[in-house]
């Protein structure tokens, strides 16, 4: 178990530097180069040359790649050039609304997806079932901004006056800080339903089919019909027999479904106006402000790779076999 | 014998083809009526190209050379479905219920398969539907989507016959634009669909027949490429961009979503080089280039096919997502995107526009779908009972 876990840090590490690598080329070979948000014509070739020397950029390529590496070990995200502060005080306000946001929809959605999967399995080709996958294929159509506005306009005041729901923001910005405990975490929650709704449903969608197929497939299995064979309830059968093993690929899944929920975390941010950092880098991309939305880059990217170890690893200890191979 | 050669279709179905007869008449009543409809515009349009074509000095805008593509494209292909109703019926009449078993290959079972998929053959019509709308869309409206009308008079107008969604609060006709935004998505799926895809399958493949250090080495990179949540790849890669045009947007998109093709296609040519076919050709003395191209992908033609189709879906809604944020493709030009970007300050008011123009990325999405699934159950062999 310690190599397997020892390895798959090696390899994290790796996929870590592979992506500094990536961001840092990305910067320098766009045309126009990171200085292009300074590009004024009436600039004079002295002052151009300031610029670049104050930013370390009239060095060759290789060692301003080393410094940079250097700098990003240190954590070190240099200044925002648009909001006139550092980046990583930038991210330290931002990164925790994004954590919070995107991992109670995570989890909404992977609950919403098992339990509609199993339901649908186990009524197969019922009028159920049919429903159930006619509406899940249109949920992961929908694109999430246009889910949120529809939202938007059902529960946030919108055409029939119905305004149960706070449209924007993560708190009450009138009355948070005169509301007690309880109603501050009342708050808190009230604002993060849309939120959460709307990244989890279409995630959930995928899933859902994903975990009919696989109970699907674990339901033919020979022990599943040793199981009903030696006189189980069906219940025992599904729950303790099918479901278990066919849960342990969704592990994966969710591993592989973490990109596609912090990009569905960048858009509802800013449907919702969530102060994250999805409405951060989309602020920066406008203003051109690249120190921000590399590092914005860098923490997501960290944020994947974390996720996929630990769904590695997760897998590893609920399936043996993984180990050994 | 033929009793109606200018309505296609019937013929069929009084000599017993019901459901091709009803497939011929159901695209061949609307585009007629489409034709008649318009037929001024039409013959307005011809007129004034001719006149162009002949060295008058006209005015000739780009517009007036989208109206006169489209006419002329709604025009042959009315003829070329006389012609082919014509040519199908006098063969039909000659076989006379004679029924001629043809050879099932690969493609032919499959199109049996698709036919009997309901999901699947709806999902089929209305992607016909949507390309012959984003084809036929200056015909349909007569409102340019860029054109902006009186800034006063015409403003934030309510849905009514004239403007049958309304304007938005540059004057402009939002029904024309949305019909007009079905080309930008279309395009946008197809190209960087088909970018991602050749991306894709040539690097799964080369990985996948390489093997060893070079898989490893290229696997790496692709978990490194799919650490990156895409959205947030592109938009940087469009913000240090000077540009932003929508041949950018597609290159972008196309380039940064081919990792997921690249492991199906590895993982199919890993399962296909164990096989005893890929060892005999190999024995023979095949290059590596001959063994990819002619042995390993056509048989892995299948997945990729499935995968192609339900990307076309996700690209879509990539492209969308990107136009909300105001950072993929730049107004005037309208993509339903940008639609919902412009229109998203009238929501509470005018919700009608940025309801439709979603309702249409949804629908196309839906469509793509339908058909990626509907090909998988009817390629795969495996699935046949």
């Amino acid at each position: 178990m310690r190599t397997f876990i020892l390895r798959r840090l090696l390899v994290s590490a790796v996929t870590l530097f592979g992506l500094l690598t990536i961001n840092f080329f990305i910067i320098h070979l766009a045309p126009g180069g990171p200085l292009e948000i300074f590009d004024n014509p009436d600039m004079s070739a002295e002052v151009r040359k300031l610029i670049l020397k104050s930013y370390g950029l009239d060095q060759p390529l290789p060692i301003q790649y080393w410094s940079y590496l250097k700098s990003m070990c240190r954590l070190e995200f240099g200044y925002s050039i648009a909001k006139k502060r550092p980046v990583a005080d930038e991210i330290l306000d931002t990164l925790p609304n994004t954590i919070q946001l995107s991992m109670l929809a995570l989890s909404l959605e992977l609950s919403l997806g098992i339990i509609i999967g199993i339901v649908a399995a186990v009524r197969q080709d019922s009028h159920l079932d049919k429903t159930l996958r006619l509406s899940s294929l249109t949920l992961y159509s929908i694109p999430e901004f246009y889910l949120g506005l529809l939202f938007l306009l059902l529960f946030a005041g919108g055409v029939g006056a119905l305004a149960w729901l706070p449209p924007s923001g993560m708190v009450d910005l009138v009355a948070y800080d005169s509301m007690g405990f309880f109603e501050k975490l009342a708050d808190r929650i009230l604002h993060l339903i849309l939120p959460c709704m709307t990244i989890a449903l279409g995630g959930a969608a995928s899933i859902s089919r994903y975990m009919r197929g696989q109970l699907l497939e674990v339901i033919r299995q020979d022990y599943i019909r040793t199981a009903r064979a030696k006189g189980l309830s069906e219940r025992a059968v599904i729950f303790k027999h099918g479901l278990r093993n066919a849960l342990m690929p969704i592990i994966t899944i969710i591993g592989l479904s973490l990109p596609v929920v912090f990009s569905g975390t960048v858009i509802v941010e800013n449907v919702f106006g969530w102060p994250g950092m999805g409405r951060v880098a989309v602020d920066a991309a406008f203003q051109r402000d690249y120190p921000i939305f590399l590092a914005v880059n860098l923490m997501f990217g960290a944020l994947v790779v974390a996720g996929n170890l630990l769904a590695d690893i997760l897998y590893a200890v609920v399936d043996p076999r993984v180990r050994l191979s | 014998m033929q009793i109606f050669p200018f309505l296609p279709g019937l013929d069929h179905i009084r000599l017993g083809e019901r459901r091709k007869g009803m497939i011929l008449l159901g695209c061949f009543a609307p585009l007629a009526s489409l034709a008649l409809w318009r037929a001024g515009i039409i013959w307005e349009s011809m007129v004034h190209t001719a006149r162009k074509i002949t060295g008058e000095k006209v005015l000739y805008s780009e517009r007036h050379l989208d109206i006169f593509i489209a006419a002329s494209a709604l025009l042959i292909l009315l003829a070329a479905a006389i012609f082919y109703s014509w040519i199908s019926c006098r063969r039909l009449a000659k076989s006379s219920g004679h029924a001629k078993r043809e050879s099932q290959g690969l493609w032919a079972v499959a199109w049996r398969q698709f036919k009997k998929n309901r999901l699947a053959t709806t999902g089929a019509s209305i992607l016909i539907a949507l390309y012959l709308i984003a084809i036929f869309c200056p015909l349909i409206t007569a409102y340019d989507p860029t054109e902006q009308g009186h800034l006063v008079k015409e403003r934030l107008l309510k849905p009514s016959l004239d403007h049958l969604l309304g304007t938005d609060r540059f004057s402009r006709d939002v029904f024309s634009r949305i019909l007009h935004g079905s080309r930008i998505s279309l395009l946008v799926g197809f190209l960087a669909v088909g970018i991602s895809i050749t991306i894709g399958t040539v690097y799964g493949a080369v990985a996948g027949y390489f093997g060893r250090w070079i898989d490893s080495i290229l696997m790496r990179f692709v978990d490194m490429m799919l650490s990156f949540p895409t959205l947030i790849l592109i938009i940087t890669i469009v913000a240090i961009s000077k540009s932003q045009s929508i041949w950018l947007i597609i290159a972008v998109i196309g380039l940064t979503s081919w990792m997921g093709v690249a492991r199906l296609v590895r993982g199919e040519i890993l399962l296909l080089k164990e096989l005893d076919f890929f060892q005999a050709s190999r024995a023979l003395g095949a290059g590596a280039f001959r063994l990819i191209f002619r042995h390993l992908l056509p048989n892995a033609m299948t997945p990729i096919i499935v995968a192609a189709t339900l990307r076309v879906g996700s690209t879509i809604l990539l492209e969308a997502s990107l136009s909300y944020l105001g950072l993929g493709v730049q107004p005037p030009t309208p993509s339903w995107g940008n639609i919902i970007y412009d229109t998203k300050e009238n929501i509470f008011t005018e919700w009608w526009m940025p309801l439709s123009a979603g309702l249409a990325i949804t629908i196309t999405v839906v469509g793509y779908n339908l058909l990626g699934d509907g090909l998988r159950d009817a390629l795969d062999p495996k699935m046949r009972r």
